[in-house]
Parts: C-alpha cells; structure tokens; sequence
C-alpha cells in the first residue's frame, strides 16, 4: 500500500494503521511488513503508543531487547489470554521445583548407594571367602541361573526389600547379603518399607515360588516391625516365631535353609507356602531340625 | 486482590467510593463497570501500572474477550506483568521467564547428571555385590529402571561364568 521511500514496502504497523511509514518509523525495524500478526499482538496488548513510551524511556542499545520482549510478551498473551506469561512463569517455578525435589531424592539415593558400598566392603574383607565357600558347598551357585530369571520375571524387588530391613534390623550384613545373592537381586530396595501388614499377606497368600524363599528371609522383618503385623494372621506369628532362628543361624546353615527353600520352591508342591511355614515354625527351635524339616518339605 | 468482588457485582454498587479504574480515569463507576470488580479502590497501583503498561482500552477489550471466570485471573497476570515492566522496561516479566528458563536448564542438567552418578554406583554396587557378598544397590523410583536392568545383567554373566 504505502511506499516507504517510494522503494520497500511499509512496516507491519504502519500498514495497520494505514499510514505513512516514513524513514524515521521508530516501528519498522522491529516490525517487518511480512508479519503482520506480530504487530497485531503486540498492538492488542500494548498498543502503538504504550510501546513507543517504553522505547522512548530507553538507551538506543535497549530498544532492540525491548522490542523483542515486548513481541515475545504480546506472542504469549495471543496464546494464553489469560495466563500470559504469569501462567509460563508459574509453571517454570513448578518445573524448578520438581526438579529440585527430584534432584534431592537422587543425592539421598547416591548418599544411600555409598554407605551401602562402604558397609558391603568392610563386610566383604571379613567373610568373603567364607560366603563362597559355603555357596559351593550348599550347590547355590549352580542355581544362580534360576534365581536369575526369578529376577527377570519381577520377583527380585520383593525379596530384596525385605533383606534390606534384615540388614538394618540384625546388623547381620554377611547372611543377608548372601541370602540376596542367592536370590538371584544383588540391590537392596532402600525406600520400600516393610511396614505394612497387607503387603505381607499379599506375599503370603500368592502361593508363588518366590513365597517359599520369603520363609527363611522375612521373619526378622516382621518382627522389627513388632505389633504392626501381629495381626489374625496364623503366619504372622510364624515369622514373628521364626526371627531367633535366624537371628542364631550361622552363614552355612542361613545357606542350608535358603538353599532348601529354594529348592522346595522349584518343586511341584511348592505352590502351598502355608504348608512350608509351619513345617518351619515347628522345628525353629532347633537349627539341624528346622534344615531336616525343609529337606523333607521339598521332597514332599 | 480482586477475588472476594469478582463473583459479586461491582463494589461501587454498594459504596460510593468508585472503582481504582474510574477513579484514575476520574469517571463516574456505573453499575456495569468492566473494572469495578477486578480494581478495587483499595488497590490504586494495581490499576495504574496496567493502565500504563497496556492501556485501559486494550485491558477492557482483552477482558471482554474471555469468559467473566476467568476474567480475575487475566487482570492478575496483566497486573503482574505491568508491575514486572515498570520495574524492568527493557524485559519486564520475560527477564523472569529466560532466568527461569535458563534455571530449568540447569537444573535438566545438573539431574542428569546426577542421575548418570546414581546410575554409577547402582552399577558398581551390583557389581561389587555380585562378586562380593552379593549385595548392591537398588533405586526404586522409576528413572532408575535401568539400574535394575544392569545389576540383573551383572548377575547373568556373574552365573553364567560360575556354572
């Protein structure tokens, strides 16, 4: 329409205002004649002259910041009416926090992650070779490929969980560690709280071969958590009858149980994990019984 | 701010005191004053920095455009940005947004980061579990699956190899 210099076109907001877009045009620079919504937004909330008054107040290096804000600013407002850019802030402080909050949980878990490490090496220079001797002898290590797929299956998190409230409850870190390792999960589930009397019983009620495992690695925990799991449940109170024999038991013989559970667990019959229990709980008191007693529970 | 008259009708119904709009633009506040409800007389500045930011005009167009619900909401974010503007003319609440923005970055980063050490020592701990006393490190949340997958992977080869 109007010819600015008789040569180029006028700028977007001379356009819109139909006039003259004389050289001097403070707008042209920021408002190109080929972007005409541009000029429409900043026009709509600032209008020509608030924008002008702004730029006015400001150092010849500044305007073109300004400028830019202030399409980046009408942009906005011409997406969220209501929001504007109050709304994209809000939700950058959302972000912000988030990210802190997540940012915090993932140091604690480092800072869980090296104590854990610094526990497991002390630990290891002690008994290390008195573990792997066991495991060879009780045939552990033969089945690792088993309690491999347990874990691939998604049954690894559970029986860590609960050897991880054995490792803080007894300070046992030796049988614990060999119990996880036999388990086929060499992680400790730090935020997984056995504290809840349902999640027992789900474990305990599935009739899964991972429940016969559970037998030798939960007592302890249920115990810790002391009047929270003595609820009616009969097996309950076989866990809680069970934590000194664990308490007592010795690597070897922590092997000799687990090793026997697990091999119960990959029997046929081994869907009863009741039945198991209380074979466990009726020969607690004497360690070689109790190792006879699972013996005879995965033969049977 | 304006919350406890947006639901209601204009302040001015009920006072004589005008509405910080109309009194600003030394007006008479009529019943179906467009300002009324969202610039109280209590609240001077509120009005004023919109009104030199944007233009009352733009303001009461922008409101007449969307629903009366959200209309306070609007006239917040219009008066924050205002406020945000006379305080920095060259970037006024933008100059929020790139600082956030750059924050978010940062902080993208920094997670990363932290998540590559998790990732690490989740990786060690399994390893060290594995030819040690069996016990490594396991983090729960669901960013750090692929722990769970490396230990698991650790242990193949750690049975494979013991057959």
């Amino acid at each position: 329409m109007t010819l600015k210099g008789g040569t180029s076109q006028a700028c977007a907001a001379c356009k819109y205002q139909r006039r003259r877009c004389l050289p001097e045009c403070q707008l042209a620079p920021y408002f190109p004649a080929d972007q005409p919504k541009m000029f429409q937004n900043a026009h709509r909330l600032f209008g020509v002259s608030n924008i002008l008054k702004i730029l006015k107040q400001l150092d010849p290096s500044q305007k073109s910041e300004a400028m830019r804000s202030i399409i980046y600013q009408s942009d906005i407002r011409d997406k969220y009416p209501v929001a504007g850019c109050f709304g994209y802030i809000h939700q950058l402080h959302y972000q912000i926090q988030r990210g802190e909050e997540e940012l915090h949980a993932i140091r604690s878990q480092i800072a869980l992650c090296k104590m854990q490490q610094q526990q497991q090496t002390m630990g290891q220079n002690d008994d290390d070779n008195q573990i792997m001797q066991t495991m060879q002898t009780t045939g552990i290590i033969g089945e690792d490929e088993d309690s491999t797929s347990l874990l691939q299956l998604g049954m690894g998190p559970p029986n860590n969980t609960h050897n991880n409230n054995i490792s803080s409850a007894n300070n046992n870190i030796n049988n614990n560690n060999t119990m996880m390792f036999e388990n086929g999960g060499g992680y400790v589930n730090e935020q997984f709280c056995w504290n809840n009397n349902n999640n027992l019983m789900d474990f305990q009620l599935a009739g899964d071969v991972v429940q016969q495992q559970f037998a030798v690695v939960v007592p302890s925990s249920s115990q810790e958590m002391g009047a929270g799991i003595n609820n009616s449940s009969s097996l309950v109170h076989h866990f809680r009858e069970m934590h000194p024999f664990l308490d007592a038991i010795d690597d070897r013989q922590s092997f000799i149980d687990s090793k026997v559970a697990y091999e119960s667990s990959s029997s046929e019959e081994s869907s009863d994990p009741m039945k198991a229990m209380d074979h466990q709980v009726v020969e607690s008191t004497d360690l070689k019984n109790a190792a006879a007693c699972f013996s005879l529970t995965s033969v049977n | 701010m304006a919350s406890s008259s947006s639901s209601s009708p204009s302040p001015c119904y009920y006072s004589n005191s005008p509405c910080a709009a109309c009194k600003f633009l030394r007006r008479k506040c009529l019943p179906g004053c467009t300002f009324a409800p969202y610039f109280p007389p209590e609240e001077p500045t509120k009005f004023a920095n919109v009104h030199k930011i944007f233009g009352a005009s733009n303001v009461s167009k922008l409101l007449n455009e969307i629903s009366p619900h959200q209309r306070e909401d609007a006239v917040n974010s219009l008066a924050y940005e205002a406020e945000a503007r006379i305080k920095d003319p060259v970037y006024g609440c933008v100059g929020s947004i790139s600082v956030l923005q750059r924050q978010v970055l940062k902080l993208q980063k920094e997670l990363e980061a932290t998540n590559a050490d998790l990732m690490r020592y989740a990786c060690d701990g399994s390893l060290a579990g594995v030819l040690g006393t069996g016990s490594g490190s396991r983090v729960s949340d669901g960013s750090s699956s692929a722990s769970f997958d490396q230990g698991s992977g650790c242990f193949v080869r750690f049975s494979s190899s013991n057959p």
